[in-house]
């Protein structure tokens, strides 16, 4: 081989390499400041799927024998007995008390409260005037990445308001906090979304 | 000579490094593709699992309200089908307004079974027995002073779950001689296919009926005490009885219907038709 054709492999080559090194070197500056949507300093997005996951997974468990929906209708407490009811039901619980009445709180103080987690609870349903809501437990105002999760369950006509066991909220729906919205002949009452944030 | 093989050297050695050089390129580019497709991604199998759960809301829906109007013997209530299509259609709405999906579902065809209500009279021995057949859905009314056996013989197919059942008061209400939590000296409403007792979920382990086993048959006998209020489901299938005493009430129950489930967001559409088994399953 030629010297001088040699030599001119040697440079193109060395010239290949020079330019590779600054594409290497600005491709590893990049990668070393990665803009992902946790950079703002939101939560990590898996972090956020799994806590979704974690808070969808609780009402479900809540529901699964029905405890939910009790929940749901569980206006007939100590200031709310049988003979005062009222639509202006704004009754909302601290995540101690909301432990002992439901099994929702209890998941959730385990699941949540005990790491640090807050969470609030509301109920969404339709009514007269399209929808309304109240906030069962209240933990104020939820930041921008709070996970949301919702679970919607069906009232019944022959379900017993709680805790008392004493009426029907087919009896009490002229002034149950939740009205009665389906036709006279269906057996269903309201259907209500329960809407659990967390953060 | 000697300077054309130190050249050569050169040549290989320096080929050598640009190709280690394009190795850790293309192992770096393929990383950030991988990172990019698990932070894309995520969203979507989130999606999947929220499409899971609305289904299942669906279908508990349909299971609870097609139940209602099974026993609703005195036709209290309209139609199954129009209340299932009205809580699917209300379900649907609510939907809407909390978030940028519709999840909907619709009845398109039942299969019809038999409900039936009725009384076992005050004395002993009256006895209501149901053959070859599969039961979805039982309950009793018990007072204090009642006494009630139920007797499932081998089932077609299966393990029997509890052959020989009993329900007393005894100082407090027993089932097989073991007590009953969350109930004291109350009439007590017991659902032999699920174990609730006054809405307590669970409150008698091992209950005496499985609704997904066929059993030669299910007799309930009354032993002692007034009048036993029943309610029953069954799937009616051929060649099945049943030897019911006098006051006994009967209507067409809808035993599964098929139905289908629809949702759509942005990250996942999805349509399924599927047979919702009304009673024979888990519960």
């Amino acid at each position: 081989m030629n010297s001088d054709t040699a030599r001119g492999q040697a440079f193109t080559l060395e010239g290949f390499i020079g330019a590779m090194l600054i594409l290497m070197a600005v491709l590893f500056a990049m990668q070393a400041a990665v803009i992902t949507p946790s950079t703002g300093g939101a939560a990590d997005r898996s972090v956020q799927a799994q806590t979704q996951q974690e808070a969808q997974d609780a009402l479900v468990v809540a529901n699964q024998d029905g405890n939910l929906s009790e929940t749901l209708s569980r206006w007939d407490d100590d200031e709310f007995d049988g003979d005062e009811l009222n639509r202006d039901f704004t009754r909302s619980y601290t995540t101690e008390e909301f432990e002992n009445v439901s099994k929702l709180g209890a998941i959730l103080n385990e699941s949540f409260v005990d790491d640090g987690w807050s969470y609030t609870l509301e109920a969404h349903y339709p009514d007269s005037d399209g929808t309304d809501q109240y906030i069962l437990v209240d933990n104020g105002e939820p930041p921008a990445d709070a996970v949301t999760a919702s679970h919607t369950v069906v009232l019944y006509d022959d379900q017993y308001v709680m805790p008392e066991r004493q009426q029907t909220l087919e009896e009490t729906a002229d002034e149950a906090p939740i009205p009665r919205e389906f036709d006279d002949d269906n057996p269903a009452y309201n259907t209500v979304e329960v809407r659990l944030l967390v953060w | 000579m000697v300077t054309d093989t130190s050249d050569r050297g050169q040549v290989i050695l320096i080929g050598a490094v640009a190709l280690a050089f394009i190795i850790v390129g293309i192992v770096i580019v393929f990383n950030g593709v991988l990172y990019a497709e698990t932070i894309s991604s995520s969203s979507t199998s989130q999606g999947a699992a929220d499409a899971k759960v609305s289904e299942n809301e669906l279908e508990r829906t349909t299971i609870d309200i097609v139940h209602k109007s099974n026993m609703d013997i005195d036709n209290e209530y309209g139609n199954s089908d129009d209340s299932v299509n009205e809580a699917l259609e209300a379900y649907q709405t609510l939907k809407a307004n909390s978030s940028a999906t519709t999840a909907s579902g619709t009845i398109t065809e039942n299969e019809y079974g038999e409900a039936a209500v009725g009384t076992l009279e005050s004395g002993a021995d009256d006895e209501l027995r149901i053959e070859d057949d599969t039961v979805g859905h039982m309950t009793v009314s018990l007072d204090t002073t009642d006494e009630l056996e139920i007797n499932t013989s081998e089932p077609a197919l299966g393990p029997d779950p509890n052959p020989e059942a009993k329900l007393e008061h005894n100082g407090g209400w027993e089932y097989n001689d073991t007590p009953i939590e969350g109930v004291d000296d109350e009439p007590i409403d017991v659902d032999l296919v699920s174990g609730t007792v006054n809405g307590h979920p669970n409150a008698i382990e091992d209950p005496p009926i499985d609704p997904t086993e066929e059993y030669d048959n299910v007799t309930l006998t009354h032993i002692d005490g007034g009048e036993i209020p029943y309610g029953f489901v069954r799937q009616d299938s051929a060649g099945s009885d049943v030897d019911d005493p006098t006051d006994h009430d009967s209507a067409n129950a809808v035993w599964s219907v098929d139905a289908d489930w629809a949702y759509d967001s942005a990250d996942v559409s999805f349509s399924r038709d599927n047979t919702v088994e009304i009673y024979e399953r888990e519960r």
